[in-house]
C-alpha cells in the first residue's frame, strides 16, 4: 500500500469507527419532560370466597382419616373493581382477578398512570366486587374439644389456618384517599402493606 | 409467467439490489484499502474474530463483576483509567461491530445467491448465531444496570408480560416496592455466559458443511481492526448512564442503536405488534433459503462424474469446497474407484471441473470437454485473426468496467462462472492456437463465491496440482491477477504490465491441430488363462 493509501485507510477507519462510538451511546427520548407517574404495585391473596358446611359424624366417619375435616368448603377467589381518580377524573375503573388461567392464584397488580406534576387528590379503591360473604369462620375459642376426642387437634389446626388465611387475604374493600404531591420525573408508588392491611405510598428506594 | 418464473422473478427483485448495496460496498473499501485487506468482503470471519475479542475482554471484565452491585462494580470498571475503562468499552465496540458485520455478512450471501440449497443450513444457523447474539448483548447491557440497562430490560418485561406464561408480572422486580433480587442479576450474568457458548454451538453448525472452513481474517486485518477499536476505546471510552432507580423517569438514556434501536419503537406500540414483528422478521429470516432457492438447471445444475472418464484419481474430492465428492466402488470391471458427486451438497461451482485431467466430472456445459468445445467455437476463431492476441479469462464477478476497459485495450475476453473451474487445457489451447498470452483474472480470494477458485487455480497452474498445467506449455505467457470491485486502474495496470511482457518474447506459433480431448475407450482387462 502506497503511504496515500495507508493515510486514507486509517483516516476511514477512525470516521467509521468514531461514528461507531457514537452509535453506541446515543440519546434517546425516554419519558416525557417533567411528567410524574403514579405507580401501582402489589402483591396480594385474593378473599377466598366460600361456602361451608359442617360434615356431620357420619360423613366424618365415612372419610378416610386423613380427610376427616370438621368443615368441607367449595368458593373461589374474589375479584376485585380498581378505581383510580385523580382530581376526581377517573383514571382507571378496571376488575382485577387473581392470576393464572383460573383466576385462582394471587393477585399481581402492576399499573403506571401519567400524572401532571403538583398537589394532586388521588382516591384509589379496591372493592370486592362479591357481596355475598363466606360462611363465617367459628371462633377459635369455640371448637370443641372433648378431652379423648382424636380429632380435636385437627379441628383446632383447621380452624387456625383458615383464621390465618383469611387475615392474609385483602379485605373487602381497601381505600387510599389523600393529597398527594407529584413531582416531576418522579415516581410515586402505591403497594400494600400486609401487616397493617392498608395502601400505602413510597417515593423513594427505602432500602 | 409460470409459478417457477414467478418465483424466479421475485427472486432477482430481491437479490439484484442486495447485489448493487454490495458492489458498491465493495468498490469503496477496494479503493480505501486495497483488495487484499478490504474488510467488508471478510464480514464473516471478521465477526468470529470481534467474537474472540469478546471472549476474551468479557473473561476479564467478569473479575470484577459483582452480582450484588451490579452498578457499582461496572462504574468501578468504568473507573479504572489504565485497564477497566478500555477494555470496557472495547467490549461495548466489539459488540456493535460485531452485529454490524454479521449482517453484512448475511447481505453479501443472498446478493452473491449463496443463501439456498446446500446453503440452508448455513444461512438457518447463521440466523441462529445473529439473533442469540443480540440477545447476549442485551444481557450485557443489563449486567451494567445503568438507566440504559433499565429501560431495556422493563421494556423486555413488558414484552414477556404480554405472553400468558407467568402469572406474575415480570416488571413487578423492577417496580419499586422491594429490591431487585440478586437472582435476577445471577441469572442474567448467567444467560450472558451460556449464550456464547451456545454460539460456539452455533458456529460449528455453521461450516459443518464447508471443507477447510477459514475461521479468522488475515493477520492484518486481524491486527489492525483490534487496534482500531482499543485506539477508539481509549479515546472515546463507552458512556455509562446513571445508576437505575426505579423512582426516576429519565427524559433520555444513552442507547446502543446497533443493538438496541427497536426499544423506543416497541415502548410505542402495543407488546403484540412488537412480537408478531419480531416473529414475522425472523420467519422471513429463516424463509430465505425457500425464497431464493432455484431449479436445480442451467447454470445450477449439481456436478455429475462420467464413469466413462474417471480414473478414480481422488483429485475432485479432494479439491471440493464443500465435500460433495465421494469415492465409491465402481459397478463395472474396472478396478479404480469412481467419484459421486452428492447433489444435495452441491453449490455447482465447477472447481471439480478444473481438478479432473480426464475431463470427467463437473457441472453441465463446464466440464473440461465443454470449456474447451466452448473455446473453440467462440475464442479459437478470434485468436486466428488477430496476431498474438492477450486471452483475458475473468470470472462472472469481474466488473464490467473493468471488461470494457479490456477490450478497449484489444484483449480477447473469455468469461468463465469462476476461474477456479477453469481447466488448464484451456490456457494450452489458448496458446497452442496463437494466443500472445492468457491472463486469469479472478476474484480476491477471499471473496470467492466459489470460496476456492482462485486458491486451486494457482496450484494447477504454477504448482503441479492435478489436472496441472502441462509442462511442454510456456509459464511465462500465463499469469493469474485479482480483478475486483473499485480497483480498475490496478486491474489495468496488472494487464498492461502482461502485454508489455509478453511483447518482449518471439511471437507465439500457431498449431494447425491441438488434440487435448480425445476420447479413448477405457482399456479391457487381460484376462489370464487358468
Amino acid at each position: 500500500m502506497s503511504a496515500a493509501r495507508v493515510v486514507v485507510a486509517v483516516v476511514t477507519s477512525a470516521v467509521v469507527l468514531l461514528l461507531l462510538a457514537a452509535s453506541s451511546a446515543t440519546d434517546v427520548t425516554w419519558h416525557d419532560d417533567e411528567a410524574s407517574e403514579l405507580r401501582l404495585s402489589w402483591t396480594a391473596r385474593p378473599e377466598r370466597i366460600e361456602e361451608c358446611r359442617p360434615l356431620t359424624e357420619q360423613e366424618r366417619q365415612a372419610r378416610p382419616l386423613h380427610m376427616r375435616q370438621s368443615f368441607e368448603c367449595t368458593g373461589h377467589l374474589a375479584t376485585y373493581d380498581l378505581t383510580v381518580t385523580i382530581d376526581g377524573d377517573v383514571r382507571a375503573s378496571e376488575v382485577v382477578r387473581g392470576g393464572g388461567a383460573r383466576s385462582d392464584r394471587p393477585l399481581h397488580l402492576l399499573r403506571s398512570y401519567q400524572i401532571a406534576p403538583g398537589a394532586r387528590h388521588l382516591r384509589l379503591a379496591l372493592q370486592r366486587r362479591e357481596v355475598v360473604d363466606s360462611t363465617p369462620i367459628p371462633p377459635l375459642d369455640t371448637v370443641a374439644a372433648s378431652p379423648g376426642d382424636p380429632n380435636a387437634a385437627r379441628a383446632a389446626l383447621e380452624a387456625r389456618t383458615r383464621h390465618e388465611r383469611a387475615r392474609a387475604a385483602l379485605p373487602p374493600f381497601l381505600l387510599l384517599d389523600t393529597l398527594i404531591t407529584f413531582e416531576p420525573s418522579r415516581v410515586v408508588l402505591v403497594t400494600y402493606d400486609h401487616e397493617a392491611r392498608k395502601l400505602r405510598t413510597s417515593r423513594r428506594n427505602e432500602r | 409467467m409460470n409459478a417457477t418464473q414467478e418465483r424466479v422473478s421475485l427472486t432477482r427483485a430481491l437479490e439484484s439490489p442486495a447485489r448493487a448495496v454490495v458492489r458498491l460496498l465493495d468498490a469503496l473499501a477496494n479503493r480505501v484499502y486495497g483488495w487484499r485487506w478490504n474488510p467488508v468482503h471478510q464480514s464473516g470471519v471478521l465477526a468470529v474474530w470481534l467474537l474472540i475479542v469478546l471472549t476474551v475482554t468479557g473473561l476479564y471484565l467478569l473479575l470484577f463483576y459483582r452480582v450484588g452491585a451490579p452498578s457499582a462494580s461496572v462504574a468501578r470498571i468504568a473507573a479504572d483509567p489504565w485497564l477497566g475503562s478500555w477494555v470496557r468499552s472495547l467490549h461495548r465496540y466489539a459488540t456493535d461491530l460485531f452485529v454490524i458485520a454479521a449482517v453484512l455478512h448475511a447481505l453479501r450471501l443472498f446478493a452473491q445467491a449463496r443463501s439456498w440449497g446446500p446453503r440452508r443450513r448455513a444461512w438457518a444457523s447463521g440466523v441462529f448465531l445473529v439473533g442469540v447474539g443480540l440477545v447476549c448483548a442485551w444481557t450485557g447491557f443489563v449486567m451494567a444496570w445503568d438507566t440504559f440497562g433499565q429501560r431495556l430490560a422493563i421494556t423486555g418485561a413488558a414484552l414477556f408480560d404480554a405472553l400468558p406464561i407467568l402469572s406474575e408480572p415480570v416488571g413487578r422486580i423492577f417496580a419499586g416496592d422491594r429490591a431487585i433480587p440478586s437472582a435476577f442479576f445471577f441469572i442474567n450474568l448467567f444467560a450472558h455466559i451460556a449464550l456464547p457458548l451456545a454460539m460456539g454451538a452455533g458456529l460449528w453448525l455453521h461450516v459443518s458443511k464447508v471443507a477447510r472452513p477459514v475461521l479468522t481474517p488475515p493477520r492484518r486485518v486481524k491486527w489492525w481492526a483490534t487496534a482500531g477499536l482499543i485506539a477508539v476505546s481509549v479515546l472515546v471510552p463507552a458512556r455509562l448512564g446513571p445508576a437505575a432507580d426505579p423512582f426516576s423517569l429519565p427524559g433520555s438514556t444513552p442507547l446502543d442503536l446497533v443493538t438496541s434501536a427497536w426499544v423506543p419503537v416497541a415502548e410505542r406500540v402495543p407488546p403484540l405488534v412488537t412480537w408478531s414483528a419480531a416473529l414475522g422478521f425472523v420467519s422471513l429470516m429463516l424463509l430465505v433459503p425457500r425464497l431464493t432457492r432455484r431449479r436445480r438447471e442451467g447454470a445450477w445444475s449439481p456436478s455429475y462424474a462420467d464413469p466413462r472418464h474417471c480414473t478414480g484419481c481422488n483429485q475432485c474430492p479432494q479439491d471440493c469446497p464443500w465435500e460433495a465428492i465421494t469415492m465409491v466402488p465402481r459397478q463395472d470391471d474396472r478396478p479404480t474407484l469412481l467419484a459421486l458427486v452428492d447433489p444435495t451438497l452441491c453449490v455447482s461451482c465447477g472447481i471439480c471441473a478444473g481438478s479432473c485431467a480426464p475431463m470427467g466430472v463437473g457441472p453441465p456445459a463446464i466440464t473440461g470437454r465443454e470449456q474447451l468445445a466452448r473455446l473453440r467455437a467462440e475464442l479459437v476463431p478470434a485468436i486466428g485473426q488477430r496476431s498474438a492476441p492477450i486471452v483475458v479469462v475473468c470470472c462472472a464477478q469481474t466488473p464490467v468496467s473493468i471488461r470494457k476497459a479490456l477490450g478497449r485495450e484489444g484483449a480477447l475476453v473469455h468469461e468463465v462462472s469462476c476461474v477456479g473451474n477453469l481447466h488448464s487445457s484451456v490456457v494450452e489451447l489458448s496458446i497452442r492456437h496463437g494466443a500472445g498470452g492468457v491472463l486469469i483474472a479472478g476474484c480476491p480470494p477471499r471473496d470467492c463465491v466459489g470460496r476456492e477458485g482462485p486458491k486451486w487455480l494457482d496450484q494447477r497452474l504454477f504448482h503441479d496440482r492435478e489436472a496441472e498445467l502441462q509442462a511442454r506449455v510456456d509459464r511465462r505467457r500465463v499469469r493469474v491477477a485479482t480483478f475486483a470491485p473499485g480497483c480498475d486502474a490496478e486491474s489495468m495496470a496488472a494487464f498492461v504490465a502482461f502485454r508489455s511482457d509478453i511483447a518482449a518474447f518471439e511471437a507465439p506459433s500457431a498449431e494447425a491441430r491441438v488434440e487435448l480431448d480425445v476420447e479413448c475407450d477405457p482399456v479391457p482387462l487381460a484376462v489370464e488363462d487358468t
